[in-house]
């Protein structure tokens, strides 16, 4: 947090970036566990996975990240689909990891094609000729 | 099951998404589509008596290994490396990247994928330096994921890597 802004703005912030985008979360145990889910799950291609089973085997993102050994994790630009971007952030917490959600499917949308345009170009003038 | 983080490495429009798909799908497109961030997949599969999972992180390419987020890498039990046979500085690319990973998780089984051996005419690649890398121990096969030539061969032999917790 920047302590130099004022409270008020820091609120303002946190207000308009969570206005901004779709968040979700999931919190499990340090078995993989299911404790606990909310925000707007439905907004994101993920399974319906419900409270008390296990995630491990199916989150398949969260293998080799457990256990965690920093305060947190960030895995950004996941393609959960091919219309579904995300950001994920694993958060060591008391019962065990908080896993929050961000939806960023439209944020990255311009910057696929603008990628997508880069390296076509770049592989024009590689080639000197369309890719096929 | 044991399961195990492979990450795909290398710079951008070599192959790897299409490798993953022709290895886990058995589908190939010829249309170019750029890989944003990061897609995982997952593929079951047995060696010798263990059935075990990979879980394949495929990652955006790059031209610089610096642009490759360290966090995408942990974790990783393996990697196969990727380049395009038809753009040799593409080798250069993947070996920088394997530095990138070896930093991040140390010495772990990796197999070099040359790919686009559907189009080995127009292959400018040092051979001399892939028989070098053969003789030092390096597993490199030239792979299609157009036509699947090599693809299996090369995931397994990963595979087998991994379950005999070797590093090459």
């Amino acid at each position: 947090m920047n302590s130099s802004l004022p409270q008020l703005l820091i609120e303002k912030i946190q207000q308009l970036a969570l206005d901004a985008d779709s968040f979700a979360f999931l919190s499990i145990d340090l078995q993989g566990v299911l404790l606990d889910k909310g925000g707007e799950l439905t907004s994101f291609d993920l399974p319906d996975w419900r409270i008390g089973e296990s995630i491990l085997d199916k989150a398949l993102f969260l293998h080799g990240y457990l256990p965690l050994t920093a305060d947190y994790e960030s895995i950004v630009s996941y393609q959960l689909s091919d219309r579904c971007i995300i950001d994920i952030y694993l958060i060591n917490d008391e019962e065990g990891i908080l896993i929050l959600l961000i939806d960023r499917s439209m944020d990255i949308e311009e910057e696929a094609r603008a990628r997508q345009q880069r390296n076509e170009a770049r592989l024009r003038q590689r080639y000197d000729k369309p890719p096929d | 099951m044991k399961k195990f983080k492979v990450c795909m490495l290398g710079a951008y429009a070599v192959g790897k998404t299409s490798l993953v798909r022709q290895y886990v799908y058995s589908i190939f497109s010829g249309k170019y589509q750029t890989t944003i961030g990061v897609k995982l997949d997952r593929k079951t599969l047995q060696i010798d008596d263990q059935v075990i999972d990979l879980i394949l992180w495929d990652l955006a390419g790059e031209e610089e290994s610096i642009n490759v987020r360290s966090s995408y890498l942990r974790g990783s039990a393996g990697a196969m490396l990727v380049a395009d046979g038809t753009r040799g500085e593409t080798l250069d690319v993947a070996f920088d990247l394997k530095r990138k990973l070896n930093v991040e998780v140390g010495d772990v089984p990796i197999v070099l994928l040359v790919n686009k051996s559907d189009l080995a005419d127009s292959w400018d690649i040092d051979r001399t330096r892939l028989a070098e890398l053969k003789a030092d121990g390096w597993f490199v096969f030239e792979t299609s994921a157009k036509d699947g030539t090599s693809v299996n061969r090369a995931y397994q032999a990963l595979a087998q890597e991994l379950c005999s917790g070797a590093a090459p």
